[in-house]
């Protein structure tokens, strides 16, 4: 029974010492090899001598081995160390691929959260505008013109911009190039003076505005105004309301809805069902 | 029984052999010393394992010589790694 105890024992120590020696061999650099070989080969040599001793099983044998062992166990790691330190002092350098690989995984998983959090961020932002921007509700039909009329009071008072110049913003932004979109809906959007300055309106014009030839019956209309600073989330608004406005029964409810607590309630649920979509990847 | 330390014998000659195939490679002298001592201690091993092959005490006498001398040529090694001699 013991000799079979003793063999097992001497059998995983060779083990032990055969994988000490293939990381030698294998390894990348000096103290990678270091580290592999000299712990395993201590740990199988002292395994072969315990299952010796145990194999053996009379006196002079064992205390014999357990000389050589606690000998080994004293003098291998101090060996080991002693030519790592003569090796650092001599200038041998770590191997930087094994480094190299980790290092830039761990960077790049560590970029792509900060780009999450940072999204994650500007869409609540972008929710907590919705929720408090003015929604007007108005009757009848009117141009582009009457409209930014309409609004440049309420906008004039959320910038600190004069009215007057707001209407004149928002006329030469519309003379460039129409921010009216198929089929409904108009997101007109201004550069104000100033810093961290942004204010979004939203209005609801039942008999439709006329902003073009090709767009005569617009609905729903978003009015954004920042400062240049705030460039990032002005753009980040603009994807947020279409991708509000993409979806398929937008307009329907948007004409459906009774009043502007209505229609806000109605923003902001579209935005809550969008989380997977956009944002987060 | 008998199989069985052959092929003990036979794996630690086959990690002899790694360690010389590094020992040869180098590619530094560093790693030549550690060739060197790991080499050692697998002799230590093997002289042991001798013992129960050969039913002789005094293998154990050549392992524990031999594991003395490898530590004091490492440490010698060591020393001269760092760029001291022998004395200092």
């Amino acid at each position: 029974m013991n000799e079979y105890l003793g063999l097992a024992l001497a059998g995983a120590g060779i083990i032990y010492n055969l994988f000490a020696c293939l990381g030698l061999v294998r390894l990348p650099d000096l103290y990678t090899r270091l580290q592999s070989s000299t712990k395993a080969v201590t740990m199988g040599t002292c395994l072969i001598l315990i299952g010796i001793a145990v194999y053996a099983g009379s006196g002079p044998t064992i205390a014999r081995t357990l000389l050589v062992m606690v000998f080994v166990l004293l003098t291998a790691p101090t060996a080991a160390h002693a030519i790592a330190r003569g090796a650092h002092s001599s200038g041998i350098r770590v191997e930087r691929v094994t480094a190299e690989g980790l290092i830039g995984r761990t960077i790049e998983s560590e970029l792509w959260d900060r780009i999450r959090v940072g999204d994650r961020e500007e869409k609540d932002r972008f929710q907590l505008f919705l929720g408090v921007c003015p929604i007007y509700d108005l009757e009848g039909s009117l141009t582009a013109r009457g409209l930014f009329a309409r609004i440049a009071p309420e906008l004039g008072e959320l910038t600190g911009a004069v009215p007057g110049e707001i209407v004149e913003k928002l006329l030469e932004r519309e003379a460039e190039a129409t921010t009216a979109l198929a089929p409904g809906v108009a997101i007109p959007h201004i550069q104000v003076a100033g810093e961290g300055i942004f204010a979004m309106m939203a209005v609801r014009v039942r008999g439709g505005v006329r902003f073009s030839e090709e767009t005569p019956d617009v609905r729903a209309v978003f009015v954004l105004a920042g400062s240049t600073d705030q460039w990032h989330f002005h753009l980040r608004s603009l994807a947020g309301i279409a991708g509000i406005v993409r979806e398929e029964d937008f307009s329907e409810q948007w004409e459906r809805a009774a009043d502007g607590d209505d229609l806000r309630r109605l923003l902001l649920r579209r935005v809550e069902k969008r989380p997977a979509k956009n944002g987060d990847r | 029984m008998e199989i069985f330390i052959l092929i003990s014998l036979a794996v630690l000659i086959l990690g002899g052999f790694l360690c010389l195939y590094r020992l040869a490679r180098g590619p530094t002298a560093p790693d030549r010393t550690v060739a060197i001592d790991i080499l050692g201690l697998i002799l230590v091993g093997f002289c042991a394992l001798l013992t129960v092959r050969t039913g002789e005490d005094f293998y154990l006498a050549v392992a524990l010589a031999w594991a003395l001398l490898s530590f004091i040529g490492s440490l010698a090694l060591a020393k001269k790694l760092e760029g001291k001699e022998f004395d200092e």
